[in-house]
């Protein structure tokens, strides 16, 4: 782990796009690589980038362009080569493996491609788990709120193999949801659906931001998916390329194009 | 996290059942051992304390050899003085001595073969006879005789019958005129009785104007420790007076001590049985977690500390544990029931009772199987705790390589050790060492093994390749690249084929020495030998004599002595038989000083072993302390050939210091022209009427009635190890369901390009055989390892050769494979049923 500490201890304040102060999550000079001398490949090479709160930011860019890698080492999932992450106030980079599991249970919520439910465990039960690894009591009102927002409530006692993908992935928003969390990383959560399924998916993410100010950071190559979001970050060879604000479906296919280009 | 090591445990029914089978069995073999002997101890002391209830004192010869001795019978006249002491109300001397044998109206003798039959007089005072009549009278005269309920019943025996029955003065028939109990029991711990009343008992057992022991009864209001201090001042030093209580503990703890040897040897096979069980619990969770990965770091990324992550797998092996020990323990209470069952059937009859589980057989079994389940999770549950929460969205190779080369250094420093261990172990008769030593061995092994497997599964598939193509090749394969899971499983396997394997090569040694010492040691054309318990009375050693053809004959006899604290057995033989110059002389044992003439004038010849160790040399005095009191023998002789006995004493001498004189075998020599075969059937003809539980052996049948009795004991610990095999093979069952379960993708794979399913079955196969294979030739190479050392410690008790039963090996290697093969019939099945289409889209 390398900490660039005059990064870390004073911030750029203005560096970016969003105020820094209301940033949920953001990233200063940070770099990835993997591997070393010819095999060597940047997955980030020197991002700034600032998720404000109470927004929906997706994160785009081709195969290879290292948006994973951003969200990976925004969430705390991994680490960066150098640079600093911050989740709030609070120095991801700096913490050990302890305070890191403290962060993921209090602070972070998590929305992946697949595999987001333990097998074993009903839809519910699936829900309050993060609840129950951190001890803490499940807000009953809110669970109910939760609950009805994704739809769910006459699939709770089925086990994942019982549900459908799009019913999975419901499971894994309201379960993200459930904990209030400072902010919601999802990877891809549309990635193994099918359109309708995806839509439903997506439109319960932007409701969650609408109605409960949640902040929500989305890694996306769908121009469909990213549209939902209030601000595109767009990602190539691992720099921040470019953003847009309001985004509509076609807008980004035009920009995916020149980016490409 | 309880919630979802419980629902691991209820999703996967199946892998959790097999799991907790795997327990059970060793739990039930932990639980059904102490259940069985704690049962037999109660019901002992009932048994002794009722025989004993009216029995304030008795009184009979002191002994510097400890409780449950042959004493020095008693003088008839002490019972007058006993008598005479103020405070006793009645008593009556009694005879009770080893060497009879009843026999059923068929000739054969009834009872078994393992316990005695007593001689024993009938008590006239109810309140001082351990015996109480059932049906009938009680004997009287020198015509009638009572024998114990379970000896009538064996042999359909009824009052009014005549009845044959062999005392010292040979075999004689008897009226039945009463049936009778011991105390509680139909007999004594599986030995009969015969009871005469007290001047037949005298005659027939030898004890003209002697007793064995005199019980007496006390007066009201006297304590039976006041009127033993009483009598002990009367009778002196010579005699001891204990009292009912002491006596009835002593009788008990006899039965326990002897019980004691058996609890252990049976715990050892138990504890080997959970070893193998924690084996397989270890190498279950191991792969499991390995299959969870994705499980393990979804959780992480949800929150749950490495604590919780391992929390959740120690709950999940608790739960585990707690429920199968649970059925273990009602398991092992059903073995001790079945196992009462099988010791009755061999003649050695427990009286009845409701089964005894102490709270140290719930406390032992269970804390026994959930530490054995949960240590072995620890492991494991440490290595899920590793998976990085990024393993949730990527896939992460974790790095084994240092790991590898730190496990192969701690595998061959444990191996050694081990080995060095147990070796040691095995020579000193350390238990607890040895039981350290093979754990260590086994562990060393097991960790060594991974890094065997690649090359000796390339060989042992090079035939299955040709054979089976290309699911012959997957096999290899399969095993190969799941080394650590290999090697796990096959040690499993490994623990008890190596236990029988050194058992084999013990044996075929024993065999191959017995053959080599009755080659060259044994003189004597013909052995004379009787069963375990009726030994060869005096006539029957004179009649041989006096038969046409015999040219000498020898009496071997054995019993006890003590040196110090060490309780040795001494033999006794006349010098004239060992002496090799001496042309009817019946055993050469190789003379290394002295001479064995010298015995008939006293003293006694001791193994140059045991002169070497103890720094003896010819002319000095061995310390012999007999039943019958302190006798120290000058050494006349030291001697090569220690399968016959170490310490050697003459037949005079033995009458001296030993109450009995009964020959445990005959040696016979016959004169030079004499047919062997015809005298044979001669000597064969004479015993069925003197003496039938006495049999006539040539050499070679003599060297195979000692086979089969190696091979009786070896059957035994086979069967015994046979339960660790069982639990090993049921270990091969569950990897092969999860690597079926892990490859399922693959599988659908195979399916889709053409692979028909029984390819897929025998794939699934092959591998188990491959698996099995190593492990039983693991098993081999370290069972002839441990079966040498062995040997090498028994050398000097006359095991001289060390002999490698190839054949058996061979045949055990593979009967283990088609037992491997068997247990993966279910795995093949399942994988081969799998729908192509779904096990493809599977993740």
């Amino acid at each position: 782990m390398t900490i660039t500490t005059d990064n870390a201890t004073t911030p750029h304040i203005g560096a970016t796009p969003a105020s820094t102060v209301l940033a949920a999550a953001r990233m200063e000079h940070g770099s990835k690589t993997y591997g070393a001398d010819d095999t060597e490949v940047k997955a980030l090479d020197n991002v700034t980038v600032s998720f404000e709160t109470a927004a929906f930011t997706a994160i785009m860019g081709p195969s290879g362009s290292g948006k994973s890698t951003l969200m990976h080492c925004l969430a705390g999932l991994d680490d960066l080569t150098s640079g600093a992450v911050f989740i709030g106030d609070e120095n991801v980079t700096a913490m050990n493996e302890r305070a890191r599991t403290r962060l993921r249970r209090e602070r972070i919520g998590f929305i992946f491609q697949s595999f987001n439910l333990i097998p074993t465990l009903t839809a519910m039960e699936n829900i309050v788990l993060p609840e129950r690894l951190a001890k803490t009591k499940v807000d009953d009102e809110w669970l109910k709120t939760v609950i009805a927002q994704v739809h769910l409530q006459d699939r709770l006692g089925h086990t994942p193999t019982e549900l459908s993908g799009g019913q999975q992935q419901r499971v894994a928003v309201a379960r993200a949801l459930l904990g209030r969390p400072q902010i919601i990383f999802a990877d891809e959560p549309t990635g193994n659906l099918d359109t309708k399924a995806g839509t439903e998916v997506l439109k319960f993410l932007r409701r969650a931001v609408d109605e409960f100010g949640q902040t929500i950071v989305m890694v996306s190559h769908d121009a469909v998916a990213a549209s939902y979001a209030d601000r595109i970050v767009f990602l190539t060879d691992g720099r921040i390329a470019d953003e847009m604000l309001h985004p509509t479906a076609s807008a980004i296919l035009d920009h995916l194009k020149v980016l490409g280009a | 996290m309880g919630l979802i090591a419980w629902r691991n445990i209820v999703c996967h029914k199946g892998r959790s059942a097999f799991l907790g089978l795997c327990v059970v069995l060793g739990v039930a073999f932990v639980a059904g051992t102490f259940v069985l002997t704690d049962t037999i101890k109660r019901v002992f002391t009932q048994v002794f304390d009722q025989a004993y209830e009216g029995t304030a004192v008795n009184v009979r010869s002191a002994s510097d050899l400890g409780a449950m001795t042959t004493r020095t019978p008693l003088p008839a006249s002490l019972l007058a003085k006993v008598e005479s002491v103020p405070g006793v109300r009645a008593a009556e001397g009694d005879v009770f001595v080893i060497g009879g044998r009843i026999f059923d109206s068929n000739g054969k003798a009834a009872g078994s073969a393992f316990a005695p039959t007593f001689l024993a007089s009938w008590q006239t005072n109810a309140d001082l006879n351990t015996f109480h009549i059932v049906e009938g009278l009680a004997p009287r005269g020198p015509n009638e005789v009572v024998i114990d309920m379970q000896a009538a019943s064996k042999a359909k025996l009824t009052i009014g019958d005549q009845v044959r029955v062999q005392t010292t003065k040979g075999i004689q028939k008897f009226r039945l005129v009463g049936v009778a109990k011991y105390g509680s029991a139909g007999n004594l711990a599986g030995a009969s009785a015969v009871l005469f009343d007290l001047a037949t008992a005298q005659e027939q057992a030898n004890r003209i104007d002697q007793f064995d022991s005199i019980a007496v009864a006390a007066n009201k209001g006297i304590t039976d420790s006041t009127l033993q201090d009483r009598i002990q001042a009367v009778i002196g030093a010579k005699y001891e007076a204990v009292t009912g209580t002491e006596l009835s503990v002593e009788n008990s703890d006899s039965i326990s001590s002897g019980l004691s040897f058996f609890t252990t040897f049976l715990l050892v096979f138990a504890a080997v049985s959970l070893f193998v069980g924690a084996f397989i619990v270890y190498n279950t969770f191991a792969i499991v977690v390995a299959q969870r990965t994705r499980e393990m770091a979804l959780l992480r990324a949800l929150g749950a500390d490495s604590e919780q992550v391992i929390g959740s797998i120690i709950v999940e092996s608790v739960v585990i544990g707690v429920i199968a020990s649970a059925f273990g323990l009602l398991g092992g209470v059903g073995l001790a029931i079945g196992l009462r069952g099988l010791l009755s059937a061999l003649g050695i009859s427990i009286p009845s009772g409701p089964m005894t589980i102490l709270p140290r057989t719930i406390i032992v079994s269970m804390l026994g199987g959930v530490v054995m389940t949960v240590v072995s999770a620890i492991a494991p549950a440490i290595k899920a705790s590793r998976v990085p929460p990024l393993a949730a969205v990527r896939s992460v190779t974790m790095s084994t390589v240092t790991q590898r080369r730190t496990k192969l250094t701690a595998g061959a420093v444990l191996a050694l050790f081990g080995f060095a261990a147990t070796a040691f172990a095995a020579s000193s008769v350390n238990l607890p060492l040895l039981g350290v030593g093979a754990v260590g061995t086994v562990l060393g092994v097991a960790l060594l093994a991974p890094s065997i497997v690649p090359p000796f599964v390339h060989v042992l598939a090079t035939p299955i390749r040709s054979l089976r193509g290309v699911a012959g090749q997957l096999a290899e394969e399969n095993a190969t690249r799941g080394a650590q899971r290999t090697a796990t499983t096959a040690a499993a396997l490994m623990i008890g084929t190596a236990l029988i394997a050194a058992s084999l090569v013990l044996a075929a040694s024993i065999n191959t020495s017995t053959d080599e010492i009755l080659g060259q040691g044994v003189r004597a054309e013909l052995i004379v030998s009787a069963d375990r318990v009726s030994g060869i009375g005096p006539t029957v050693t004179d009649a041989i004599r006096a038969t046409d053809g015999v040219a000498a004959v020898a009496s071997y006899r054995y019993g006890s002595f003590k040196i110090g604290n060490a309780t040795k057995v001494v033999v006794a033989m006349d010098g004239a038989a060992l002496t090799a110059t001496n042309p009817e002389s019946s055993l050469d044992l190789g003379v290394s000083s002295g001479s064995f003439t010298a015995l008939d004038d006293g003293g006694v010849a001791v193994s140059k072993k045991v002169a070497d160790d103890r720094n003896w040399k010819i002319g000095d005095i061995v310390p012999m302390v007999f039943a019958t009191g302190k006798s120290p023998q000058r050494i006349v002789a030291t001697f090569k050939t220690t399968a016959f006995g170490e310490y050697i004493i003459s037949l005079r001498t033995h009458e001296k210091v030993f109450s009995d004189s009964i020959d445990q075998l005959a040696f016979v020599r016959i004169k030079k022209d004499a047919p062997i075969a015809a005298l044979k059937t001669r000597i064969a003809t004479l015993l069925k009427t003197e003496a039938p539980t006495s049999k006539v052996q040539d050499r070679k049948e003599y060297g195979a009635q000692i086979r089969a009795q190696v091979s009786q004991i070896l059957n035994l610990i086979t069967a015994l190890v046979l339960l660790a095999i069982i639990i090993a093979l049921m270990g091969v069952l569950i990897t092969m369901l999860l690597s079926v379960l892990e490859r399922t993708h693959e599988l659908g794979l195979l399916r889709a390009v053409g692979m028909d399913r029984r390819d897929v079955r025998s794939m699934v196969r092959w591998e188990a055989a491959i698996i099995s294979t190593f492990g039983a030739a693991l098993g081999v190479a370290l069972g002839i390892g441990l079966g040498y050392a062995l040997t090498r410690t028994l050398r000097d008790q006359g095991i001289t050769t060390l002999e490698l039963p190839y054949r058996s090996l061979i045949i055990m290697i593979l009967a283990v494979t088609v037992a491997g093969v068997g247990a993966s019939i279910y795995p093949a099945r399942r994988a081969s049923r799998l729908n192509v289409l779904r096990a493809i889209a599977s993740d």
